[in-house]
Protein backbone atom coordinates (compact mmCIF):
# COMPACT_ATOMS: atom_id res chain seq x y z
CA UNK A 1 0.00 0.00 0.00
CA UNK A 2 1.40 3.46 -0.84
CA UNK A 3 2.15 5.88 1.79
CA UNK A 4 0.24 9.06 2.55
CA UNK A 5 2.89 11.29 1.19
CA UNK A 6 3.13 8.99 -2.13
CA UNK A 7 -0.46 9.63 -2.39
CA UNK A 8 -0.51 13.10 -1.95
CA UNK A 9 2.05 13.36 -4.33
CA UNK A 10 -0.52 12.05 -6.98
CA UNK A 11 -2.84 14.24 -6.39
CA UNK A 12 0.06 16.75 -6.99
CA UNK A 13 0.74 15.29 -9.96
CA UNK A 14 -2.80 15.09 -11.26
CA UNK A 15 -2.87 19.12 -10.88
CA UNK A 16 0.32 19.49 -12.61
CA UNK A 17 -1.41 17.51 -15.76
CA UNK A 18 -3.81 19.98 -15.40
CA UNK A 19 -6.49 18.10 -13.18
CA UNK A 20 -7.72 20.54 -11.27
CA UNK A 21 -11.16 19.38 -10.28
CA UNK A 22 -10.97 17.42 -6.85
CA UNK A 23 -13.55 14.48 -7.75
CA UNK A 24 -11.71 13.87 -10.81
CA UNK A 25 -8.58 13.64 -9.10
CA UNK A 26 -9.42 11.33 -6.44
CA UNK A 27 -10.42 8.94 -9.31
CA UNK A 28 -7.12 8.97 -11.63
CA UNK A 29 -5.29 8.82 -8.03
CA UNK A 30 -7.09 5.85 -7.06
CA UNK A 31 -6.38 4.40 -10.86
CA UNK A 32 -2.59 5.58 -10.30
CA UNK A 33 -2.24 3.94 -7.10
CA UNK A 34 -3.38 0.78 -7.54
CA UNK A 35 -1.44 0.54 -11.19
CA UNK A 36 1.62 1.62 -9.38
CA UNK A 37 1.31 -0.84 -6.48
CA UNK A 38 0.98 -3.78 -9.00
CA UNK A 39 4.13 -2.61 -10.81
CA UNK A 40 5.83 -2.49 -7.76
CA UNK A 41 4.37 -5.83 -6.53
CA UNK A 42 6.20 -7.45 -9.85
CA UNK A 43 9.05 -5.42 -9.55
CA UNK A 44 10.11 -5.05 -5.83
CA UNK A 45 13.56 -2.83 -7.01
CA UNK A 46 11.12 -0.37 -9.30
CA UNK A 47 11.17 3.33 -7.50
CA UNK A 48 7.95 4.88 -6.94
CA UNK A 49 8.54 7.17 -9.60
CA UNK A 50 9.98 5.15 -12.08
CA UNK A 51 6.46 2.99 -11.50
CA UNK A 52 4.18 6.37 -11.97
CA UNK A 53 5.94 7.29 -15.05
CA UNK A 54 5.43 3.92 -16.60
CA UNK A 55 1.64 4.10 -15.61
CA UNK A 56 1.82 7.87 -17.06
CA UNK A 57 2.97 6.67 -20.07
CA UNK A 58 -0.59 4.33 -20.66
CA UNK A 59 -2.23 6.73 -20.65
CA UNK A 60 -1.62 7.93 -24.17
CA UNK A 61 0.11 11.05 -25.75
CA UNK A 62 -2.79 12.97 -24.49
CA UNK A 63 -2.39 12.26 -21.11
CA UNK A 64 -5.44 12.70 -18.69
CA UNK A 65 -6.71 15.25 -21.13
CA UNK A 66 -9.21 13.52 -22.83
CA UNK A 67 -10.45 12.02 -19.96
CA UNK A 68 -11.24 15.57 -18.26
CA UNK A 69 -12.52 16.78 -21.72
CA UNK A 70 -15.20 13.98 -21.20
CA UNK A 71 -15.79 14.13 -18.22
CA UNK A 72 -16.95 17.88 -18.80
CA UNK A 73 -18.90 16.74 -21.83
CA UNK A 74 -21.06 13.95 -19.77
CA UNK A 75 -21.30 16.33 -16.69
CA UNK A 76 -22.56 19.64 -19.17
CA UNK A 77 -25.13 17.54 -20.24
CA UNK A 78 -26.39 15.80 -17.36
CA UNK A 79 -26.82 19.35 -15.09
CA UNK A 80 -28.71 20.55 -18.24
CA UNK A 81 -31.47 17.32 -18.03
CA UNK A 82 -31.19 18.02 -14.52
CA UNK A 83 -32.17 21.51 -14.49
CA UNK A 84 -34.77 20.62 -17.15
CA UNK A 85 -36.14 18.47 -14.38
CA UNK A 86 -36.65 20.83 -12.21
CA UNK A 87 -37.78 23.73 -14.29
CA UNK A 88 -40.76 21.01 -15.38
CA UNK A 89 -41.29 19.52 -11.32
CA UNK A 90 -42.13 23.44 -11.03
CA UNK A 91 -45.09 23.08 -13.10
CA UNK A 92 -47.41 21.11 -10.59
CA UNK A 93 -51.25 21.65 -11.65
CA UNK A 94 -51.93 24.79 -8.75
CA UNK A 95 -48.79 26.24 -9.50
CA UNK A 96 -49.73 26.34 -13.51
CA UNK A 97 -52.99 27.56 -12.51
CA UNK A 98 -51.55 30.19 -10.00
CA UNK A 99 -48.95 31.45 -13.03
CA UNK A 100 -51.46 31.55 -15.70
CA UNK A 101 -53.58 33.57 -13.20
CA UNK A 102 -50.47 36.00 -12.61
CA UNK A 103 -50.00 36.25 -16.71
CA UNK A 104 -53.76 36.99 -17.03
CA UNK A 105 -53.96 40.15 -14.77
CA UNK A 106 -50.61 41.78 -15.32
CA UNK A 107 -50.80 41.12 -19.56
CA UNK A 108 -54.63 42.30 -19.20
CA UNK A 109 -53.40 45.39 -17.29
CA UNK A 110 -53.03 47.65 -20.52
CA UNK A 111 -57.34 47.33 -20.55
CA UNK A 112 -57.90 49.17 -17.34
CA UNK A 113 -54.09 51.65 -16.96
CA UNK A 114 -52.63 53.83 -19.37
CA UNK A 115 -49.39 52.99 -20.97
CA UNK A 116 -47.08 54.96 -18.96
CA UNK A 117 -48.52 53.57 -15.45
CA UNK A 118 -48.49 49.88 -16.77
CA UNK A 119 -44.76 50.70 -18.09
CA UNK A 120 -43.51 52.37 -14.64
CA UNK A 121 -45.10 48.76 -13.10
CA UNK A 122 -43.52 46.78 -15.48
CA UNK A 123 -39.86 48.20 -14.32
CA UNK A 124 -40.90 47.87 -11.55
CA UNK A 125 -41.61 44.13 -12.13
CA UNK A 126 -37.88 43.70 -13.80
CA UNK A 127 -36.32 44.90 -10.75
CA UNK A 128 -37.93 42.41 -8.47
CA UNK A 129 -36.75 39.74 -10.45
CA UNK A 130 -33.32 41.15 -10.09
CA UNK A 131 -33.56 41.30 -6.77
CA UNK A 132 -34.87 37.95 -6.50
CA UNK A 133 -31.80 36.45 -9.29
CA UNK A 134 -29.50 38.39 -7.33
CA UNK A 135 -30.44 37.14 -4.19
CA UNK A 136 -30.43 33.52 -5.17
CA UNK A 137 -26.73 33.79 -6.97
CA UNK A 138 -25.89 35.37 -3.50
CA UNK A 139 -27.09 32.68 -2.15
CA UNK A 140 -25.56 30.29 -4.67
CA UNK A 141 -22.09 31.52 -4.54
CA UNK A 142 -21.96 31.60 -1.03
CA UNK A 143 -22.26 27.88 -1.01
CA UNK A 144 -19.61 27.34 -3.56
CA UNK A 145 -17.01 29.43 -1.36
CA UNK A 146 -17.98 26.57 1.53
CA UNK A 147 -15.50 24.54 -0.93
CA UNK A 148 -12.03 24.19 -0.07
CA UNK A 149 -11.13 22.53 -3.27
CA UNK A 150 -12.61 22.88 -7.08
CA UNK A 151 -15.11 20.39 -8.07
CA UNK A 152 -16.38 19.84 -11.42
CA UNK A 153 -19.41 18.64 -10.42
CA UNK A 154 -20.56 21.83 -8.68
CA UNK A 155 -18.96 24.38 -10.71
CA UNK A 156 -20.73 22.92 -14.25
CA UNK A 157 -23.90 23.03 -12.27
CA UNK A 158 -24.24 26.12 -10.92
CA UNK A 159 -23.30 28.77 -13.97
CA UNK A 160 -24.63 31.28 -13.69
CA UNK A 161 -27.28 32.75 -16.37
CA UNK A 162 -27.92 36.10 -16.72
CA UNK A 163 -31.52 35.79 -17.18
CA UNK A 164 -32.63 39.75 -16.57
CA UNK A 165 -30.20 40.97 -18.67
CA UNK A 166 -32.29 39.38 -21.50
CA UNK A 167 -35.53 40.65 -20.21
CA UNK A 168 -34.27 44.25 -19.91
CA UNK A 169 -33.45 44.49 -23.42
CA UNK A 170 -36.33 43.34 -24.40
CA UNK A 171 -38.06 46.06 -22.44
CA UNK A 172 -36.39 48.62 -23.99
CA UNK A 173 -36.68 46.99 -27.75
CA UNK A 174 -40.39 47.46 -26.67
CA UNK A 175 -41.12 50.88 -24.43
CA UNK A 176 -37.95 52.67 -25.12
CA UNK A 177 -37.61 53.00 -28.51
CA UNK A 178 -41.49 53.00 -29.35
CA UNK A 179 -43.09 55.92 -27.53
CA UNK A 180 -46.34 55.01 -28.56
CA UNK A 181 -46.82 52.46 -25.82
CA UNK A 182 -45.84 55.40 -23.41
CA UNK A 183 -48.70 57.74 -24.46
CA UNK A 184 -50.80 54.88 -25.11
CA UNK A 185 -54.25 55.49 -23.57
CA UNK A 186 -56.37 52.42 -21.71
CA UNK A 187 -58.32 49.80 -23.81
CA UNK A 188 -55.36 47.99 -25.80
CA UNK A 189 -53.51 44.91 -25.30
CA UNK A 190 -50.14 44.57 -27.29
CA UNK A 191 -48.51 41.13 -28.31
CA UNK A 192 -45.22 42.28 -27.33
CA UNK A 193 -46.20 43.62 -24.18
CA UNK A 194 -48.12 40.16 -23.07
CA UNK A 195 -45.15 38.41 -24.08
CA UNK A 196 -43.06 40.05 -21.80
CA UNK A 197 -44.76 39.29 -19.16
CA UNK A 198 -44.95 35.91 -20.17
CA UNK A 199 -41.15 35.97 -20.13
CA UNK A 200 -40.99 37.58 -16.63
CA UNK A 201 -43.47 34.59 -15.42
CA UNK A 202 -41.33 32.06 -17.11
CA UNK A 203 -38.28 33.23 -15.64
CA UNK A 204 -38.97 33.08 -12.01
CA UNK A 205 -40.07 29.70 -13.19
CA UNK A 206 -36.25 29.33 -14.36
CA UNK A 207 -34.82 30.95 -11.61
CA UNK A 208 -36.58 28.55 -9.15
CA UNK A 209 -35.63 25.63 -10.97
CA UNK A 210 -32.05 26.78 -11.02
CA UNK A 211 -31.77 27.45 -7.10
CA UNK A 212 -33.28 23.94 -6.53
CA UNK A 213 -30.69 22.23 -8.92
CA UNK A 214 -27.62 24.48 -7.07
CA UNK A 215 -29.32 23.41 -4.00
CA UNK A 216 -29.25 19.52 -4.22
CA UNK A 217 -25.85 19.64 -5.94
CA UNK A 218 -24.08 21.20 -3.27
CA UNK A 219 -25.92 18.74 -0.65
CA UNK A 220 -24.82 15.81 -3.08
CA UNK A 221 -21.39 16.94 -3.72
CA UNK A 222 -21.01 17.48 0.51
CA UNK A 223 -21.99 13.80 0.85
CA UNK A 224 -19.57 12.50 -1.89
CA UNK A 225 -16.88 15.00 -1.14
CA UNK A 226 -16.78 15.71 2.19
CA UNK A 227 -12.54 16.26 1.72
CA UNK A 228 -13.41 18.88 -0.70
CA UNK A 229 -15.39 20.78 2.12
CA UNK A 230 -12.64 20.58 4.68
CA UNK A 231 -9.70 23.33 5.03
CA UNK A 232 -6.25 21.98 3.12
CA UNK B 1 -4.18 -4.64 -38.03
CA UNK B 2 -4.64 -2.49 -34.84
CA UNK B 3 -6.77 -5.04 -32.69
CA UNK B 4 -8.05 -2.31 -30.31
CA UNK B 5 -9.59 -0.72 -33.21
CA UNK B 6 -11.79 -4.09 -34.05
CA UNK B 7 -12.58 -3.75 -30.02
CA UNK B 8 -13.38 -0.47 -30.12
CA UNK B 9 -17.51 -0.54 -30.94
CA UNK B 10 -17.62 -3.30 -28.34
CA UNK B 11 -16.48 -1.59 -25.44
CA UNK B 12 -19.55 -0.83 -23.78
CA UNK B 13 -21.48 -4.32 -24.15
CA UNK B 14 -18.08 -5.75 -22.00
CA UNK B 15 -18.25 -3.05 -19.39
CA UNK B 16 -21.90 -3.51 -19.02
CA UNK B 17 -21.55 -7.14 -18.99
CA UNK B 18 -18.96 -7.20 -16.41
CA UNK B 19 -20.50 -4.86 -13.90
CA UNK B 20 -23.92 -7.06 -14.46
CA UNK B 21 -21.80 -10.63 -13.05
CA UNK B 22 -19.27 -8.46 -10.43
CA UNK B 23 -21.91 -6.26 -9.43
CA UNK B 24 -19.64 -3.27 -8.40
CA UNK B 25 -16.65 -2.50 -9.75
CA UNK B 26 -14.13 0.60 -10.27
CA UNK B 27 -12.36 1.41 -13.33
CA UNK B 28 -8.49 -0.17 -12.42
CA UNK B 29 -10.31 -3.69 -11.53
CA UNK B 30 -12.52 -3.51 -15.06
CA UNK B 31 -9.08 -2.89 -16.66
CA UNK B 32 -7.40 -6.03 -15.02
CA UNK B 33 -10.44 -8.38 -15.04
CA UNK B 34 -10.81 -7.92 -18.68
CA UNK B 35 -7.05 -8.65 -19.09
CA UNK B 36 -7.06 -11.77 -16.82
CA UNK B 37 -10.47 -12.87 -18.65
CA UNK B 38 -9.32 -12.37 -22.41
CA UNK B 39 -5.29 -13.47 -21.30
CA UNK B 40 -3.73 -10.19 -21.80
CA UNK B 41 -5.16 -10.21 -25.58
CA UNK B 42 -7.65 -7.35 -25.37
CA UNK B 43 -6.46 -4.32 -22.78
CA UNK B 44 -9.04 -1.30 -22.11
CA UNK B 45 -6.88 1.79 -21.94
CA UNK B 46 -7.92 4.41 -19.29
CA UNK B 47 -8.55 6.74 -21.95
CA UNK B 48 -11.28 5.03 -23.75
CA UNK B 49 -12.66 3.03 -20.48
CA UNK B 50 -13.37 6.27 -18.24
CA UNK B 51 -14.91 8.63 -20.58
CA UNK B 52 -17.26 5.41 -21.31
CA UNK B 53 -18.15 4.96 -17.26
CA UNK B 54 -18.48 8.56 -17.46
CA UNK B 55 -20.89 8.37 -20.08
CA UNK B 56 -22.79 5.54 -18.93
CA UNK B 57 -23.08 7.42 -15.36
CA UNK B 58 -24.94 10.50 -17.13
CA UNK B 59 -27.32 8.35 -19.21
CA UNK B 60 -28.41 6.76 -15.59
CA UNK B 61 -26.79 3.28 -16.59
CA UNK B 62 -24.53 3.24 -13.84
CA UNK B 63 -24.49 4.95 -10.48
CA UNK B 64 -21.93 5.57 -8.40
CA UNK B 65 -20.92 5.43 -4.73
CA UNK B 66 -17.37 6.23 -2.93
CA UNK B 67 -15.83 4.47 -0.36
CA UNK B 68 -12.90 4.97 2.08
CA UNK B 69 -9.90 2.58 1.21
CA UNK B 70 -6.87 2.56 3.66
CA UNK B 71 -5.62 5.86 2.95
CA UNK B 72 -7.26 6.96 -0.45
CA UNK B 73 -10.99 7.17 -1.56
CA UNK B 74 -11.88 4.31 -4.55
CA UNK B 75 -14.98 5.10 -6.99
CA UNK B 76 -17.33 2.20 -7.57
CA UNK B 77 -19.64 1.71 -10.48
CA UNK B 78 -22.76 -0.58 -10.13
CA UNK B 79 -25.48 -0.72 -13.22
CA UNK B 80 -28.88 0.91 -12.19
CA UNK B 81 -32.33 -1.05 -12.77
CA UNK B 82 -31.95 0.22 -16.75
CA UNK B 83 -28.68 -0.53 -16.64
CA UNK B 84 -29.18 -4.14 -16.02
CA UNK B 85 -32.05 -4.52 -18.52
CA UNK B 86 -29.69 -2.37 -21.36
CA UNK B 87 -27.01 -5.05 -20.29
CA UNK B 88 -28.92 -8.13 -21.62
CA UNK B 89 -29.76 -6.07 -25.13
CA UNK B 90 -26.43 -4.96 -25.59
CA UNK B 91 -24.95 -9.03 -24.56
CA UNK B 92 -27.74 -10.25 -27.11
CA UNK B 93 -27.16 -7.33 -29.90
CA UNK B 94 -22.98 -8.24 -29.40
CA UNK B 95 -23.86 -11.88 -29.78
CA UNK B 96 -26.03 -11.49 -33.10
CA UNK B 97 -22.60 -8.99 -34.43
CA UNK B 98 -20.33 -11.29 -33.95
CA UNK B 99 -22.84 -14.26 -35.30
CA UNK B 100 -22.99 -11.85 -38.69
CA UNK B 101 -19.54 -11.75 -38.50
CA UNK B 102 -19.43 -15.16 -38.85
CA UNK B 103 -21.38 -15.35 -41.89
CA UNK B 104 -19.00 -13.06 -43.70
CA UNK B 105 -16.05 -14.65 -42.45
CA UNK B 106 -16.92 -18.29 -43.16
CA UNK B 107 -19.23 -18.25 -45.74
CA UNK B 108 -19.55 -22.07 -45.94
CA UNK B 109 -21.43 -22.12 -42.73
CA UNK B 110 -23.90 -19.90 -43.87
CA UNK B 111 -25.27 -22.82 -46.13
Amino acid sequence: MLSQEQIDHLFVFCKKHYVRYYDLQLELVDHLANAIEEKMKEDPEVLFETALQKVFAGFGISGFAKIVAARTRSLEKSARKLRWKFFLAYFTPPKVAMTLCIFLALSSLPLYLPGYVVCLLLIFMLLLLLFFEMRIFRNTNRLVKQQKQPLLVTELGIEQPFLTAFLTFQFFEIFVNDDAFWNQPPGTIRLDYAFTVFMIVLMLAGLQAYRDHAEKLMVHAREEYPEAFQPA
Amino acid sequence: MDKSTLYKGCLEPIVMRLLKDNGRMYGYEITQRVKVITRGELKITEGALYPLLHKLEEKGVVETEIESIGNRRRKYYTLTRTGKKQAVTAMEEVKTFIDSLNLILNPKTAW
